[in-house]
């Protein structure tokens, strides 16, 4: 574990020293990365002007769910789209029989080699909303409700894990895999607004096939104090599966990779 | 010149074809639309009508929002500022056409694609949900695909105009993605904009991001007068002016600063 932990340094600590060379465009990204985020709260208030509530969901409750979203979202930039985008280039130039004959698991060298620098500050802002969401609603939250959250959150990030390492494996097999970060993001895009909000078939998708629920709606539920300990206990153990069975997946399906490149 | 378009479409599409998965993809992902509709049928249920707006109205809104995302929304900046970066803007100078033909052409083919894949399913699904309903007359239709036609030019120049920043910066997108993201609040993107505060409505009717998205579906909802059609078509044509005025004086200035990076 220590072994990996320090390749994680050299590596994303390489992406960093490079990337601090330009400074500018970290601050201006940083900088869009607030204007988005100003800009949803803003959207989000559209839907209020008619009703106080959607489905459960005042508008204070929307923009938790909208920080977390954010929070996620930047996740998903930094650590699992520069990894998913480089999988077909792997698969077709031959690189993964190269990552292969590391000394390292290759679940690591093809999820988290590499690392993108300019939504780092996405999760503290979104966090920011959060904050800013419970603020306005101006109700008690407790110690409990901070650590469950901080525990779904966790498991939500798993989750997103394994769902990008799952698209990874489809990447071995067809090799053509173009757009398949596409699919993620439009993944996590569903998780902008709480499950609630959506009906029929789309919500089950979403519950069950999907789970963008564990994303955002089910940690925000927790911190505005709607949670139980049965959904935490279940999230939590859906992620630890999850996990589980996708890193299977993928050792199988590598059993089923035969090289790509000439 | 007519068959150089000719040819540059035929190469155009070629390339878009391709990258058919990569397509496919894109439009099964892109269920944002649908997602939005979704929070205002639940708005709807909540309360009723919203401003007169009800369900099936909401439907018929978003499900042609979302064709019409799909061909009117221009990714011409990124496509500028890789080449900008890769040196590929070099050799597209070295043809003889102005590049801004070639860029154009490269548009075209790839949304003549996604109207051949998108047109016949949103088609069958309009006939499959009852809630869609468009009470058109012949005369209504053809002035809807015109808006989306002049719309989808004006968000082409528009980006060219903006693309022309990488001359002096090397890259554009940024700053014209902060611009298209104002654009998502007063083009009706987000709501329609007759739901909009009265400033943000007011303002969306004047800027150049209704063209494309909220004026052609408020069109097809046959929510439009003949004055409004008028105003909505003057205001299209002023902005594809403007743009196209920018483009040109900013292109020659900044022509001469171009260095060639990468290659």
């Amino acid at each position: 574990m220590s072994r990996y932990i320090r390749l994680l340094r050299i590596f994303w600590g390489n992406t960093l020293a490079t990337e601090l060379e330009y400074r500018a465009a970290f601050w201006a990204n940083a900088g869009l990365s607030l204007f988005w985020l100003v800009w949803a709260a803003l959207g989000a208030g559209a839907y209020f002007r008619f009703a106080p509530s959607i489905r459960g969901w005042t508008y204070d409750e929307l923009l938790v769910v909208l920080g977390i979203f954010f929070a996620i979202n930047g996740f998903r930039q930094a650590v699992i789209g520069p990894n998913l985008a480089r999988m077909t280039e792997y698969v077709r130039m031959g690189t993964l029989d190269f990552l292969l004959t590391k000394p390292v698991s290759s679940q690591f060298m093809v999820s988290l080699r590499h690392v993108g620098v300019y939504n780092w500050l996405d999760p503290l802002l979104g966090w920011g909303l959060v904050l800013f969401g419970l603020i306005r609603r101006d109700e008690p939250v407790s110690w409990t409700s901070v650590f469950a959250f901080a525990l779904l959150t966790v498991a939500g990030g798993l989750v997103l894990y394994s769902l990008a390492l799952a698209i990874q494996c489809l990447a071995v097999w067809t090799i053509g895999g173009e757009g398949l970060d596409d699919v993620v993001e439009g993944i996590v895009e569903a998780g902008r607004f709480p499950v609630q909000m959506y009906r029929g078939i789309f919500r089950t998708v979403l519950t069950f096939f999907i789970p963008v629920a564990l994303l955002t709606t089910v940690p925000a539920e927790a911190i505005l104090g709607r949670g139980s300990t049965g959904v935490l206990v279940v999230s939590c153990s859906i992620a630890a599966l999850l996990l589980f069975a996708t890193s299977r997946l993928w050792v199988w399906s590598l059993r089923h990779y035969t090289g790509a490149s000439a | 010149m007519i068959a150089a378009y000719k040819a540059l479409l035929r190469a155009h599409i070629g390339i878009g074809l391709a990258y058919r998965t990569r397509l496919t993809v894109w439009v099964l992902t892109s269920l944002f639309p649908l997602l939005l509709m979704s929070v205002w049928l639940a708005v709807v249920d909540e309360v009723g009508p919203a401003n007169g707006w009800d369900r099936s109205d909401f439907i018929s809104y978003y499900a042609a929002a979302a064709l019409l995302w799909h061909t009117t929304t221009s990714f011409l900046i990124w496509t500028w500022d890789s080449d900008f970066r890769s040196g590929d803007f070099s050799f597209k100078l070295l043809k003889p056409l102005d590049p801004f033909h070639q860029y154009l052409t490269q548009e075209f083919g790839f949304r003549a694609i996604v109207i051949v894949i998108l047109v016949p399913l949103l088609v069958g699904i309009t006939l499959l949900v009852p809630a869609l309903h468009y009470e058109l007359d012949l005369l209504g239709w053809a002035l809807t695909v015109f808006a989306g036609l002049t719309g989808f030019l004006l968000n082409v120049v528009m980006a060219m105009a903006f693309a022309t920043i990488a001359f002096w910066t090397t890259q554009a997108g940024n700053i014209y993605s902060l611009w298209w993201g104002m654009g998502a609040f007063l083009s009706g993107w987000v709501a329609p904009l007759p739901l909009m505060p009265p400033i943000v409505e007011a303002t969306g009717r004047w800027m150049p991001f209704r063209s494309s998205m909220g004026f052609p579906l408020e069109l097809l909802l046959g929510r439009l007068d003949g004055a409004e059609i008028a105003r909505s078509f003057a205001v299209t044509a002023g902005w594809i002016g403007i743009f196209l005025l920018l483009y040109r004086l900013s292109w020659r200035r900044g022509i001469h600063r171009y260095q060639a990076v990468g290659g």
